[in-house]
């Protein structure tokens, strides 16, 4: 039995072997390490990591004999397991597949001591306030915890401190893997708008979380939504509305689908119930020129058969358009001045309203003798839209008119207005590749778990770890597997809690072709193919959640020898 | 180092019998007279563990017990003195069993409620049944004979039995009348009803005759007709065939083609005897007819002919089974219907040209002398011969298959006949006592000058040539067959040399035939080995076809899957959830049943693959070692199924589909893994302190039963 004071409270179990898989390995782990030391001891967090050594090339050294630790009593333990090429060499594509990565995670974790164990790999770095959380030892059991990653740059300053690491990490940031995808970042610090994207470059659209990967329908691009996805927008003009090209999605199971708009900071502006192809046109609070709003559903989420995320929308593009003059949704109520002035020379004009729904988005027109415009405070070089209590200069001499947009009686503030244009009806989805799932109804607890980049972390209690007897021990490329445990335990009762910003994983870049990246992707493929070697496609996946979905219940394929059991793997504490 | 998971659970551990037999039940009439099945299967259990001295316990979890009706300890009678076998009864009180989803639809969550008595067995071995079935005699004794071994699981088929089971008749009264009850067999490949010698019956519309005799064993699956013009049978690696031979032997042909279980064609398929000798083989590369000369049985009665298929037991992705070849026709071949008897004269009336061509050619070869000296011997030989003609060329009544190389039946002139170009085979038996052939044969345009040899070589005695007949215009031609007579053999016909054809016909025609069948002989052939005998049975392949599926190509897409299951067993889990035994470890190993919040359909059968991928290798109890299934009102049919899963579907109950089973089973093949839905080490209710209660205890309380 273990002293409860001296037991570590978390395991992290990493497997590697000295082959210097996506290059620079022993520098990436070397970082791994150093952060992980620094800041046990800083936060006073009770930690061991147990490195599983798998299959260790014989012209190599060991990992121990090629990395440092600081001297001396620690709260953080290292430990070396040792699994022998004799033990590797039993499993099937052995030549292919080195290191079979989710047996040797399986090997660690049933031999860790923490009350909680974190499998990840050894080129990731936790932030401050991740390990500071850690160290509040708030954990609790039946919990499965997960978070975005943060991949940054290779250009890793070696010999460095934890804090000059975390600090290189923050500033550094390539891309976040979240639980819609990877979201790749701009120099500006927003996401990249992607080639025939759904907002036109530099259109001043830019899209946040929440949207999945761009794909496309017979060369037209569209992004599926779930329940919220974030817009990040800078008007052009100020009479523009947003368009936003759209359909409902299969996940509404046929009905029709109430979609909210909420602004910056969460609250509902505006609201419509839609069914099929239609365009939403989006009417911005006149004062508003830039910001952010969410696109939210807060219904539909139901199930498909072959594809595991909730599809509730279907958004094809977002541009600005002019607001027509009789733009319905946008009344402008016209009135004279009537005042000529004789004079020549600028007159200050204010808006002052007195009385009467609030005004926004005043303009004033200035005509001369034979009618024409003149002067138009929202084009041409004017000042844009006004609101009451602004001030404009006008040229004299001229018959003014001013205009301006009212809002709903009795309610102030900025205003948001949403107009919906059908264009078709809604298709039905049961004759398409994303049908819902007939099943939908009786599934106890559907949920589309954070799966991109598990492998990097995935933290439960070490008797929860037990009871799924580890991850699936398959002898194939290792893709898809980790995320097969997350749907396990999932659907084992285990709830799944997604740590938010500012805690962090960092995840320093390596070559492609070693881990999913998706510029990767296809070179990765082909690497595998070549060797002969399996992975478990995507389609079968899809296919276990969906059964797992429909039975309420996990799939475990461990039998009680997981993690290499019935082995005595020669193990280095140090 | 590693610590396993906790395998204690329960009940003291002081005790450890050899085996557990675990059954769910609430009393609540399911199926129809529970009570009575219920007694016949504790009544007979307790006294053959007694009477073989089976250190056993019998553990009756009784799962959300109706309030209104008595407990089951108290509904049924017990003996006094349970002997060897301990009985304990585990209750699961409705409180537990709310806690399901389903609770308020699925009284009985069977597959959790076995689950419940697994985890707190005791014995080394633990046998999941369930509450109406009966043990056989043999089966108990070789229960008690502690031969069980670990790394296995045992199944066994299952026979129904009617359901008026003497109760309260001794043991061996109840095990004869479920003996001479049975209704159905439930097998490997299905379901099926029993013939009174015990055969498996055939179907309405199935692949042999109605009363050919012939009946399909272990290893035949159902008939079906999906996709095909006719009635087949797949079979896997090995499957019996149960003939009642026509007296003397007979000439059985199947037509059969390739499936998907096999690799590169041509694929053998081979015949054994009942001694498990090789006895026939063919090579086949399409769909194909074959004949095989069956001998009698030995002690005459009922022939068991074993075909196998050595190479074969590839999987599919979407079908369970292993299917190599599919059988459309497994029959006996038809005899000839004989020709109406009628007068020598009138034979000659109608035989005329033949038989004055047959005259000049003899005084042509022989000269009026020899003419004079043999001509009314041939000629009365002759016209016997075509006098016993059925209607093709061959001998009435008489088993005779032609194989390849001979032409279709043809009619000129008056003249009936069949071409050969070469290498005419033929499967027959020489039924006479003197084993001789005789044939009416003439030259044909490809042996250019109108004589050539005829050569004839027996096929199944390694080919050799057993005749060389001269053939010089219409000939008579007899000669020996060296085999004992009533044995069946195959022989060719060859002339010795052909020329290219010539005229209209592009058909290599060298000679025709007139009649074939046995001859007439003037001496007995030494005689040889008894019919049967080791030396091998005649086979021929007869004909073959394009097959109806390029299997080949249709599996193209999945042919690396396929090929990374290797060779997967089909298990048998046809009421597997009456019959499931394995060590103790094995349960625990993959966590008991399925405990799905779910229709428990398919759950025992995933269970058995799922043990079969963590090393529990199927092992079959054979006969007499059986168990009986007391038949009652809730069986499978057809009919009912359908309109369970509408009503699951209306009350919103998920199951396992046919389609997740196949789907699962292709999946566990692929991984090489079990698949297990128990996410927790709790399986079993373990963490629940669920009330027992032992015989004993129970009866000082209660009151005597009905």
């Amino acid at each position: 039995m273990l002293d409860d004071a001296a037991a570590p409270y978390i395991s992290v179990v990493v497997p590697a072997r000295n082959d210097d898989h996506g290059g620079k390995m022993l520098g990436r782990m070397q970082a791994f390490l150093d952060a992980w030391f620094e800041q046990a001891e800083r936060y006073g967090l009770r930690t061991e990591i147990v490195v599983v050594e798998w299959n260790p090339p014989p012209e190599r050294p060991r990992l121990r004999e090629c990395l440092k630790w600081p001297a001396g009593p620690r709260v953080c333990e290292l430990r070396f397991l040792e699994v022998p090429s004799e033990v590797h060499r039993r499993f099937r594509n052995s030549r292919a597949i080195p290191l079979h990565q989710m047996i040797a995670k399986n090997a660690g974790i049933r031999r860790a001591r923490g009350e909680f164990v974190l499998a990840t790999n050894l080129d990731t770095i936790c932030s401050a306030e991740l390990v500071r959380f850690f160290a509040a030892r708030q954990l609790e059991r039946r919990t499965m915890y997960r978070i975005d990653r943060h991949d940054v740059a290779s250009s890793f300053p070696p010999g460095v401190t934890a804090d000059e690491t975390l600090a290189f990490c923050q500033t550094h940031v390539l891309r976040i893997f979240t639980r819609d995808g990877a979201i790749e970042f701009a120099p500006d610090g927003l996401r990249v708008v992607e080639r025939r994207d759904i907002v036109p470059p530099a259109a001043g659209i830019r899209l946040g979380r929440g949207w999945y990967h761009l794909e496309s329908l017979d060369d037209a691009p569209y992004r599926w939504i779930a329940a919220a996805a974030e817009v990040i927008f800078e008007k052009p003009a100020s009479t523009c509305r947003l368009a936003i090209d759209l359909e409902t999605g299969p996940s509404t199971g046929g009905q029709p689908l109430a979609v909210e708009i909420a602004d910056a900071g969460g609250r509902v502006v505006a609201g419509e119930t839609i069914e099929g192809r239609c365009t939403l046109r989006l009417y911005f609070p006149g004062a508003l020129r830039q910001g952010r709003f969410y696109l939210r559903t807060p219904r539909g989420g139901v199930p498909l058969t072959r594809d595991p995320r909730w599809l509730n929308l279907r958004v094809f593009g977002l541009r600005w358009e002019p607001i027509p003059e009789d733009s319905p949704a946008y009344p402008r109520h016209d009135v004279s001045i009537g005042l000529d002035f004789p004079e020549s020379g600028l007159v200050e004009l204010t808006v002052d309203q007195r009385s009467g729904p609030p005004l926004e988005d005043v303009s004033v027109t200035a005509r001369d003798a034979a009618g024409n415009v003149v002067f138009d405070t929202a084009t041409g070089g004017g000042p844009g839209a006004l609101e009451p209590g602004d001030a404009v200069n006008v040229p004299s001499g001229l018959h003014l008119t001013g205009s301006a947009a009212a809002g709903k009686p009795g309610r102030g503030g900025p205003r948001w207005l949403l107009e919906v244009v059908q264009a078709a009806p809604a298709r039905d989805w049961n004759a398409c590749l994303q049908a819902p799932s007939p099943a939908a109804r009786h599934m106890a607890d559907p949920a589309y778990i954070h799966m991109h980049a598990c492998g990097d972390f995935t933290l439960l209690a070490r008797e929860d770890w037990f009871a799924l007897r580890g991850y699936p021990e398959f002898p194939i490329w290792p893709m898809h597997l980790d995320a097969l445990f997350c749907f396990a335990a999932h659907h084992s009762g285990i709830r799944e809690v997604v740590l938010e910003e500012p805690m962090r994983l960092y995840h320093i870049q390596h070559l492609s072709g070693a881990g999913w990246t998706p510029e990767g992707e296809e070179a990765r493929l082909a690497r595998i193919e070549a060797k002969g070697v399996r992975q478990m496609p995507w389609v079968e996946l899809v296919q276990w959640i969906d059964l797992m979905r429909r039975f309420s219940g996990p799939v475990i394929f461990g039998t009680e020898d997981w993690g290499l059991a019935n082995e005595t793997l020669a193990e280095t504490p140090v | 180092m590693a610590s396993g998971e906790s395998t204690a659970s329960g009940g003291s551990r002081g005790w450890t019998p050899y085996l557990s037999v675990v059954a769910a039940a609430r009393n609540d009439d399911h199926g129809g007279n529970l009570l009575t099945r219920m007694q016949a299967f504790a009544h007979a259990w307790i006294a053959l563990a007694r009477r073989h001295d089976l250190d056993s316990e019998l553990i009756l979890v009784e799962w959300n017990p109706p309030e209104d009706r008595a407990r089951l300890i108290e509904a049924m009678r017990w003996p006094a003195d349970t002997g060897p076998c301990r009985v304990r009864i585990i209750d699961v009180p409705p409180e537990v069993h709310a806690r399901y989803r389903h609770a308020a639809e699925l009284p009985l969550y069977q597959m959790i409620a076995k689950n419940v008595g697994i985890r707190r067995a005791r014995g080394e071995f633990i046998l999941a049944a369930n509450i109406d079935i009966v043990f056989s005699d043999e089966l108990v004794r070789f229960l008690a004979s502690r031969s069980l071994e670990p790394g296995r699981m045992y199944r066994i088929d299952r026979h129904d039995v009617m359901s008026d089971v003497p109760v309260s008749a001794p043991l061996d009264e109840q095990l004869a009348y479920c003996r001479t009850h049975i209704i159905r067999q439930c097998t490997r490949e299905g379901m099926y009803r029993l013939t009174a010698e015990g055969f498996r019956e055939k179907e309405a519309e199935d692949i042999t005759a109605p009363h050919s005799g012939i009946y399909f064993g272990s290893g035949w699956h159902v008939v079906e007709r999906y996709g095909s013009r006719e009635p087949f049978r797949w079979i896997g690696d090995e499957a019996e065939i149960e003939a009642r031979v026509p007296a003397g032997g007979a000439i059985m042909t199947l037509d059969l083609e390739p499936g998907p279980g096999l690799g590169p064609l041509p694929e053998r398929l081979e015949v054994l005897d009942e001694s498990g000798a090789e006895v026939a083989q063919w090579s086949i590369r399409e769909r194909t007819t074959v004949v095989l000369a069956v001998p009698p049985a030995p002690a005459g009665g009922v022939r068991r002919i074993r075909l196998r298929v050595p190479n074969g037991g590839r999987p599919v992705p979407y079908d369970a089974r292993i299917l190599n070849f599919r059988f459309f026709r497994c029959d006996w071949v038809e005899k000839q219907s004989i020709t109406p008897p009628c007068s020598k004269r009138e034979i000659v009336r109608r035989h005329q040209p033949q038989l004055v061509r047959l005259i000049g050619a003899l005084r042509r070869n022989r000269g009026a002398a020899g003419l004079l000296l043999s001509g009314p011997g041939l000629f009365a030989r002759a016209v016997r011969l075509l006098a016993r003609r059925g209607e093709d060329i061959f001998d009435g009544g008489t088993d005779v298959q032609a194989g390849p190389g001979w032409y279709g039946l043809e009619e000129a002139g008056g003249e009936r006949f069949r071409w050969v170009s070469k290498d005419a085979q033929l499967a027959i038996r020489v039924t006479g006592a003197r084993s001789a052939m005789a044939l009416l044969v003439e030259p044909g345009p490809g042996v250019g000058d109108g004589r050539f040899v005829l050569v004839v070589r027996r096929l199944n005695g390694g080919g050799d040539v057993i005749a060389r007949v001269p053939v010089n215009g219409l000939t008579y031609a007899e000669f020996w067959v060296p085999v004992p007579p009533g044995t069946i053999t195959t022989i060719s016909l060859s002339p010795g040399e052909h020329m290219p054809p010539t005229g209209a016909d592009p058909r290599i025609l060298s000679f025709r035939v007139f009649a074939c069948g046995e001859g007439v002989g003037a001496r007995r052939v030494h005689a040889g080995a008894a019919p049967g005998a080791a030396a091998g049975w005649p086979a021929l392949t007869i004909g073959s076809e394009p097959a109806e599926i390029d299997w080949a190509a249709a599996l193209e897409p999945s042919r690396r899957e396929v090929d990374e299951m290797g060779k997967p067993e089909y298990l048998h889990i046809n009421g597997c959830g009456d019959f499931t035994l394995m060590a103790r470890e094995h349960w625990f190993n993959v966590r008991g049943y399925p405990e799905l919040d779910i229709y428990s359909m398919h759950l025992d059968s995933l269970l058995c693959y799922a043990a079969h991928h963590a090393g529990a290798r199927e092992e079959m109890l054979r006969e007499p070692m059986r168990i009986y299934h007391i038949e009652h009102g809730k069986g499978w049919t057809p009919e009912k199924h359908a309109e369970l899963f509408a009503s699951l579907e209306r009350r919103g109950i998920p199951s396992v589909s046919m389609e997740d089973l196949v789907w699962l089973i292709a999946r566990m093949r692929h991984l090489h893994a079990p698949v297990l839905f128990n996410g927790a080490e709790d399986w079993g209710l373990a963490g629940y302190d669920l009330p027992e209660t032992g015989l004993a205890q129970a009866r000082s309380v209660v009151a005597p039963a009905e």
